[in-house]
């Protein structure tokens, strides 16, 4: 899934990049609020991480912003304002989520991947296809049982296609979910991955859940 | 504690009394003296009236009385008394009314109190004279007989009666001093209470303001008019604590914020790093940027720190000759590999001859934390000017960086605490935390100055002026600076380094 990190403070900044990247996250992030707002109107991202207060540009108007210009793009705030007008002022602006500094990690891990299912109507934290459970809590993947090992790539991948279950999806929307901005797109990067992932999945006996649509992209779903 | 009320309550009516009191003595005085002399008038006259009936006959010294006066004298009155004696102490006569005693033997001519038979108390008066010689047959004294003797005659009345009426008088003028200084107190206790009833108004008024109503004001309408100072004066009171409340509120709004911020990024790096097991060189630059995120929260703790003991004037300042130049190459030593980090071309023109009367330590200081924000907040690959050079006036000091991002109007509020140029904090060049602010402060304490010119996009200057003769700024700094400049703006702002 696809981040876009907006915070001014460069300790916190490279910090979340570091353990979101780290959790399995295509992370961009932004230094100020003018190349945040540039960044969120230009990609493709499943949540931004929005500080309030930025320089150049303050989190409240680049929020203002994306809900005027209609982007629907899930957003959750960090702020060191913490009084109940702040947090009604911020959700009323458009904001999906607010989280309070100092806050822990895992909880604004939790917290992303919970805007990350909602992005994709998911409530359960474990998506289910056949014999194939997924779970975005744990990062874990099995099939018929047995457990799978995959690469961080590997399961952002996966997971991806497991959220859009059922639904054609481009290399091009695979790319802007689960590559950051600056990755250079290689143009078979992402039937490499594809192909790993079908070798780790697919067992004999048991039928292929990733389907190529020639010219169109990948479907994940239980019969070709 | 002592109450007003009863205080000026208790003051007035001592007063009142003491006003009575002294009316009343002079009264009772002026009474006794008027009733005492009629009574000592009519026993004059008395003693007058018995002296022209002493004669002597016969070489006998006698005093006729007649019938009425014998009852006046006479045993079943006893109110009136008369003796009769001569220079040897033989008495003559004396008045059926004083039985066997004797009346006081004194000097004549003045009236006194005596005791009188029966321990009552009168008054005596008494005359020494030659008695005349008894001419009622009309026959002269035989030529012969030598002039009579002198004799004494003394009279003296009952003053029972005079008394009890002067000591009536005096326990009736008592009593009306006692009821009047009583009612006295009734009334000015009630005076007294509606007048400090203004003042128990303002009182409740007062303590019906807390910390969070300082913004409320003492309604001055209906307030008497020598409340009224007061009234002003705690308004103004109120206002300067609104002021300080709001002050304090803000600035610790604002370090709780500048706290938590490098607090979080600590936590977030610790928590990040413990996340999943790591390399040892994974660990250490952990390690190196939680140290830097502490040693950077340091300098803004003991930033404010300063701060607040130079508001306290904790702070002394010396004075002493300093070469600026020396002092400005010390200080920039430890940001020289920090500025080539950022690729920042540094160029110098300074005079090495240049001395300035001023506390070195403080001085470095300030410039410190001057270098401190030029190397943080110059546009990477950008410049970094240092200016040390005698001026027309005093000698100055300019540290200048390009890609500033506060624009010219903003260039006096970066001396706030913890002003940032667009309501929000960062780290990449509009925020300002305390540096400035302390710079300022210090510089104040020097007596010297210190001043801003900056545009958006171009340069950041910061000047420092050291005028030979220290300025004393206490408060109101602008109006001591010289003219054309102020403690936020330099004189030629678009002057290029």
């Amino acid at each position: 899934m696809h981040i876009l990190l907006i915070e001014d403070y460069a300790p916190t900044r490279e910090t979340l990049e570091q353990g979101l990247r780290e959790a399995g996250f295509a992370v961009d992030a932004a230094a100020d609020g003018r190349a945040g707002l540039r960044a969120a109107m230009a990609g493709e991202y499943d949540v931004i991480i929005l500080d309030l207060m930025l320089p150049l540009v303050d989190g409240m108007a680049i929020l203002g912003e994306l809900r005027r210009k209609g982007r629907q793009t899930h957003v959750l705030v960090l702020t060191a304002k913490d009084t109940l007008e702040d947090r009604v002022k911020g959700l009323n602006a458009g904001a999906d989520d607010y989280l309070v500094k100092p806050f822990a990690f895992k909880e604004l891990v939790a917290r992303v991947r919970a805007l990350v299912r909602r992005q994709y109507q998911a409530k359960d934290p474990v998506l289910r296809l056949a014999d194939l459970t997924i779970d975005t809590a744990a990062r874990t993947v099995a099939r018929a049982g047995r457990m799978i090992g995959l690469t961080a790539r590997e399961y952002a991948l996966l997971e991806f296609l497991a959220s859009r279950a059922g639904t054609v999806v481009t290399r091009t929307e695979i790319w802007e979910h689960v590559y950051e901005f600056n990755a250079m797109a290689e143009s078979n990067v992402v039937d490499v991955y594809i192909g790993h992932l079908r070798r780790k999945l697919d067992r004999p006996g048991s039928p292929p859940l990733i389907h190529t649509r020639r010219g169109h992209g990948y479907i994940l779903q239980k019969d070709g | 504690m002592r109450s007003l009320r009863s205080q000026m309550t208790l003051g007035a009516v001592a007063a009142a009394a003491a006003i009575l009191l002294a009316a009343g003595a002079i009264l009772f005085a002026l009474i006794h003296r008027t009733v005492m002399n009629e009574f000592d008038r009519s026993l004059l006259a008395q003693l007058q009236a018995l002296k022209s009936q002493v004669d002597v006959e016969g070489g006998q010294v006698r005093l006729e009385l007649d019938k009425e006066m014998l009852r006046q004298f006479g045993p079943g009155r006893g109110e009136d008394y008369f003796e009769l004696w001569d220079g040897s102490g033989r008495v003559w006569q004396r008045s059926a009314s004083l039985g066997a005693y004797d009346l006081a033997r004194g000097a004549p001519g003045t009236v006194r109190a005596v005791r009188l038979p029966g321990k009552r108390r009168g008054r005596q008066a008494l005359a020494v004279f030659q008695p005349a010689m008894d001419e009622h047959d009309g026959a002269k004294p035989p030529p012969r007989e030598t002039p009579p003797p002198p004799v004494t005659l003394a009279v003296a009345r009952d003053a029972t009666a005079v008394n009890d009426v002067l000591e009536q008088i005096f326990w009736g003028l008592a009593t009306v001093i006692a009821a009047t200084t009583l009612g006295c107190a009734a009334i000015l206790a009630g005076v007294v209470t509606r007048g400090l009833k203004p003042l128990h108004r303002l009182g409740n008024n007062l303590r019906g303001i807390g910390e969070h109503q300082l913004s409320q004001r003492l309604d001055a309408a209906g307030v008497p008019q020598e409340l009224r100072p007061v009234v002003d004066g705690l308004n103004q009171l109120l206002a300067k604590l609104d002021a300080a409340f709001a002050r304090e509120r803000s600035l610790s709004a604002d370090l709780a914020h500048e706290l938590r911020t490098p607090l979080f990024g600590l936590r977030a790096k610790l928590e990040v790093a413990l996340s999943q097991p790591r390399q040892a060189a994974a660990y250490r630059k952990t390690v190196q940027d939680c140290l830097a995120i502490v040693l950077a929260t340091q300098g803004l703790v003991e930033n404010l720190l300063a701060l607040v003991r130079l508001d306290a004037g904790q702070i002394a300042a010396r004075r002493e000759p300093v070469r600026l130049s020396a002092l400005l190459h010390a200080v920039w030593e430890p940001f020289a590999e920090r500025a080539a980090a950022r690729r920042l071309r540094v160029t110098w023109d300074d005079d090495a001859a240049t001395v300035v009367t001023t506390d070195r330590e403080r001085l470095r200081l300030v410039l410190s934390n001057l270098f401190d924000n030029a190397v943080s907040y110059a546009d990477t690959g950008g410049e970094l000017c240092i200016r040390a050079a005698p001026d027309a006036a005093a000698p100055g000091v300019e540290i200048a960086n390009s890609g500033s991002q506060v624009a010219a109007a903003d260039g006096a509020r970066v001396f706030d605490r913890f002003w940032s140029g667009d309501a929000a904090r960062a780290g990449v060049g509009t925020h300002c935390g305390l540096g400035l602010a302390l710079a300022q402060r210090v510089m104040e304490l020097l007596g010297h100055e210190i001043c801003v010119a900056t545009e958006a996009g171009g340069w950041f200057r910061v000047r420092l002026r050291f005028p030979a003769a220290p300025i004393p700024i206490p408060e109101g700094r602008a109006k001591n600076l010289p003219p054309g400049l102020s403690p936020g703006r330099c004189q030629h702002e678009q002057e290029t380094p």
